[in-house]
């Protein structure tokens, strides 16, 4: 009964499995797994990073273990070979670190970085395309052999089989290669006058040896063999002669399959792909004489045994494991529901069960099935096993975590309601108003205002919520860095240790995620141009080790994060020099600059500091595309040298950007709006108390003096006379700044809209609001204005 | 003494439209994509699954409802596999309801620890769709065709 080949269904399956997922299933999975083994290889990289500065740490070992094991476990659904060969390697060396066989280094951690970079690489190709690069397998190769001659180095004794590094999972035969017996069985087949199963056309001969531990690797010779696209003819026969009973060992595989398929030898390869070196194909010419070898083979020697079979033998195992002898309901149980499954009379009572009643059954059963006799495995000594497995259990003391996973655009969509509904809930003031001043009812509008402060209240407390649904904590950018720092400074030879501080500190995914650039660029930066050599550290009387400090933490409505180097610092000189070369800044005005403030050179537009530029931290891109990306979200840099020991930079960046608070302002007429979180007070002056220095205006303001600006001049309107000024003190970036505007507003929560089409290029604001009455509230972006 | 009726031999029909799942099955394996993957299996034979991602949790679940079947993964945090079957096997509620364990151990000694433990059977990963459900339909009675 030739088979036909089923390699027809979606290809990103493994091979087993076609057709047992529908189209949409596998590709649910597909996903899953994807998603999944990106955060397992993210947690193993931690791991690995962990154990690279720790050796002994037993929780990294195990949790980079369990990492791999894990994907490799997934891995394993879908047509992967080159993957799971490679995780495979990977897997067998972390046992042995595991095993305290072997102690973990730098090189070997670059080496397992290196393959878990491709594994990442290629996760994402099988998303993208479902398919691996061609490449693939010489790289996973490459990767299995380093790893390989690793673990050969420890034992290189202890080879085992079927882990022969050069044998790669493609089995290539000899094109020459003739199977002797290959020849007499095809005769045979014609002789049987089978015709149609006749391999009269081009076939494959196949031998198949299975590894004598083949059982405990999940290999199932007799299925592989069986499933053999095109299978014509299938000879199964002992390797050696049985040994007497006593000593036989029924989990060592003394199987010799031969075998011929008529298929394509292309097909019959892959099929035999996992399993190379147990195999050898050759191609089953145009018969040649034949030449009848003993191999005149006995008929095909055992009737396959069903699962049915290997189950019960199973459960006869299980019983004869120390301790269960007293316990052998569910053995019971499984051997009735057998019985049951395929429809024969169990000879196990449902009232009582014993360990001899059971056994017994067990035989009775397997007398029945079985067709042919294997050999009794009864009798066979059992291997001991470790002592039961109970008290490594609860280990961790941290709570279950039980968590929901949703599409982020269905947050997203819940937030932008909420939002809506905050301003929409804006209206009831004026509906208060009006109720007072049109209709004259200042009941009514005493009740709209208590009925607005509960809807207030609830409101807020729903937008909080919602909010913190979309809160993540900054670990989940935070762990991308010490592989980022670690690589660069082994590239560069200098010692650096990141350290991580409030990494469980919160914001918004959104802000999470546009953090990321900013910091990489930093950290980048200060890797560098800041980290000194070990030798110049060491010349200076510094650590040799350099220290990055990565702090995080919140305040207020912001998320504040330092990346703190005890580098080498700027030199203000050099910056000033740098600026007026470059045409920034002219000389006059450089010199005027406070040292502290020359600093701040650095984020001019094509400013770059270093002498050579690496190929590291970008060509062109500087901090000022730092600044740029915070600002786009609005936040702010700042930045501070201690020259001879080290930068700190810091970033400031909202909570949450979906809900913004404004402070409402008035200008000849108009609202506008002011974000309030650079308002750091309103006061009205006496226009005496406006002081002019030249061109200029400030107030003393508490001791302090403070430059003052118009808004209507900024925005080119004429000024007025009032009996008082009405100013906001703002504070934008590290500066204090007065600004005159008509009249103060409240303060308001709106959710910006940013000018799109045309309008997209006005510089000056950042976008508008409805309001609650239906007015559109114009928000200015002070930072450009001023 | 106490026998779960559910194993016992009267295999179930097939599963009809709104009627509850004539068996159910716990899968206890912290992977997530193994659990997604034995749950469309299983679903689609009309059996019912529940999962835990790990031993604690797949025990809490089993002391609150009846299973047929536990498919139970080795290497978990908190609770491995086999500390969970102990526990089961020590259970007078618990202990007549088979387990499978599942795992990419390949070595015989955690085969041989895992049926000492209260495993019924041993599948090694990466599952095999045909013979997953062919073993979880033999190991709950349920009609194999």
């Amino acid at each position: 009964m030739p088979l036909k080949s089923q390699r027809n269904q979606p290809p990103s399956m493994a091979p087993g499995m076609d057709g047992a997922l529908a189209g949409s299933e596998a590709a649910e999975l597909a996903a899953s797994f994807v998603e999944e083994s990106l955060a397992l290889i993210e947690q193993a990289n931690a791991a690995l990073l962990t154990l690279e500065a720790d050796p002994d740490d037993r929780e990294a070992i195990n949790a980079l273990f369990r990492s791999v094991h894990s994907i490799k476990g997934a891995a394993g659904l879908f047509d992967l070979p080159a993957l799971i060969h490679l995780v495979h390697a990977g897997e067998d060396l972390l046992g042995a670190v595991r095993d305290g066989k072997l102690r973990v280094n730098a090189a070997m951690v670059d080496e397992l970085l290196a393959g878990l970079d491709y594994v990442t690489r290629w996760i994402g190709m099988f998303q993208a395309h479902g398919a691996l690069p061609p490449e693939k397998m010489d790289i996973a190769r490459r990767f299995a052999a380093a790893y390989r001659a690793r673990l050969d180095a420890i034992a290189p004794a202890a080879a085992t089989p079927g882990a022969g590094p050069e044998a790669g999972p493609e089995a290539v035969p000899e094109p020459g290669v003739r199977h002797a017996w290959a020849e007499a069985a095809r005769a045979t087949l014609a002789g049987e006058g089978a015709g149609e199963g006749a391999p009269d056309t081009a076939g494959v001969s196949v031998e198949y040896t299975p590894d004598e531990g083949c059982f405990f690797s999940g290999e199932d010779p007799l299925r592989v063999a069986l499933a053999t696209p095109g299978l014509a003819w299938l000879d199964i026969a002992p390797r050696e002669a049985w040994p007497e009973r006593a000593r036989f060992d029924p989990y060592a595989c003394n199987l010799r399959i031969r075998l011929i398929a008529c298929a394509d030898r292309a097909e019959v390869e892959h099929h035999f792909r996992y399993m190379p070196e147990s195999v050898t194909l050759a191609a089953l010419g145009p018969a040649p004489a034949p030449e009848p070898e003993s191999a005149a083979a006995p008929a095909p020697a055992i009737v396959l045994p069903p699962l049915a079979v290997e189950l019960l033998e199973a459960q006869r195992r299980a019983l004869a494991m120390p301790g269960r002898q007293d316990q052998v309901e569910d053995i019971a149980a499984v051997v009735r529901n057998i019985a049951a499954s395929c429809a024969m009379p169990c000879p196990l009572g449902v009232d009582h069960a014993d360990a001899a009643r059971v056994s017994a059954a067990i035989a009775a059963l397997l007398d029945a099935t079985r067709a042919a006799s294997l050999p009794d495995a009864a009798a066979a000594p059992l291997p001991e096993g470790g002592p039961v497995g109970g008290a490594g259990g609860a280990s961790r003391g941290e709570a279950a975590e039980r968590t929901l996973r949703v599409e982020q655009g269905k947050v997203d969509l819940l937030m932008n309601l909420v939002g809506e509904l905050v301003v929409a809930k804006n209206a009831l003031p004026f509906l208060a108003r009006d109720a007072e001043m049109r209709f004259n009812s200042r009941e009514l509008s005493r009740e709209i205002k208590d009925k607005y402060a509960v809807i207030d209240r609830i409101t807020r407390q729903m937008q909080n919520a919602v909010m913190d649904i979309r809160m993540m904590p900054v670990s989940d950018l935070f762990k991308r860095f010490p592989r980022l720092v670690r690589d660069i400074a082994r590239k560069q030879d200098k010692l650096v240790r990141l350290e991580i501080e409030g990494e469980s500190t919160e914001a918004d995914k959104n802000i999470i995620e546009a953090l990321a650039e900013p910091l990489t660029h930093i950290l980048r930066n200060s890797l560098d141009h800041g980290i000194e050599t070990p030798a110049q550290r060491l010349a200076h009387g510094k650590a040799e080790t350099a220290t990055i400090r990565l702090v995080a933490f919140q305040e207020g409505d912001s998320v504040v994060i330092d990346v703190i180097d005890d580098g080498r610092g700027i030199d203000p000189e050099q910056l000033r020099i740098k600026a007026v070369e470059r045409g920034l800044i002219d000389a006059e005005r450089a010199a005027q600059l406070a040292d502290a403030q020359a600093v701040q050179l650095v984020f001019l537009p094509g400013f770059s500091t270093a002498e050579t530029i690496s190929d590291l931290s970008g060509r062109g891109v500087g901090m000022d595309a730092v600044r740029a990306a915070v600002e786009r979200f609005g936040g702010a840099v700042s930045l501070e040298s201690r020259l001879g020991q080290g930068v700190t930079v810091r970033l400031r960046l909202p909570l949450s950007m979906a809900v913004t608070r404004v402070l409402t302002v008035e200008l000849a007429g108009q609202l506008y709006g002011v974000p309030m979180d650079l308002v750091v007070e309103t006061v009205r002056l006496d226009p005496g108390a406006i002081r002019r220095l030249k061109q200029s205006e400030a107030v003393v303001l508490r001791d302090q003096v403070i430059p003052i600006a118009r808004l209507r001049r900024l925005l080119g309107m004429e000024d007025v006379a009032t009996p008082l000024e009405s100013v906001l003190i703002l504070r934008i970036g590290p500066a204090t700044i007065g600004l005159v505007i008509d009249d103060f507003g409240t303060g308001m929560d709106i959710i910006l809209k940013p000018f799109s089409g045309i309008l997209a290029n006005m510089s000056g604001f950042s976008g508008t609001a409805v309001l609650g009455d239906g007015r559109v509230l114009l928000v200015l972006n002070l930072k450009e204005i001023l | 003494m106490s026998l779960s009726p559910h194993s016992l031999a009267a295999p179930p029909a097939p599963p009809a439209p709104g009627e509850a799942p004539p068996c159910r099955v716990l899968i206890v394996d912290d992977t997530l994509t193994v659990r997604l993957f034995c749950a469309q299996l299983l679903k689609r034979e009309g059996f019912g699954v529940d999962e835990a991602i790990n031993g604690l949790e797949g025990l809490e679940q089993a002391l609150q409802h009846r299973f047929d079947l536990f498919v139970v993964d080795i290497n978990m945090q908190k609770m491995d596999g086999y500390a969970f079957l102990a526990q089961v096997r020590r259970n007078p509620d618990l202990k007549a309801i088979p387990a499978v364990m599942l795992s990419t151990e390949q070595g015989t000694e955690d085969i041989a620890r895992a049926y000492q433990a209260g495993a019924n059977f041993y599948l090694t990963k990466p599952i095999d769709p045909v013979r997953f459900m062919a073993t979880v339909k033999l190991m709950t009675g349920v009609a194999c065709p």
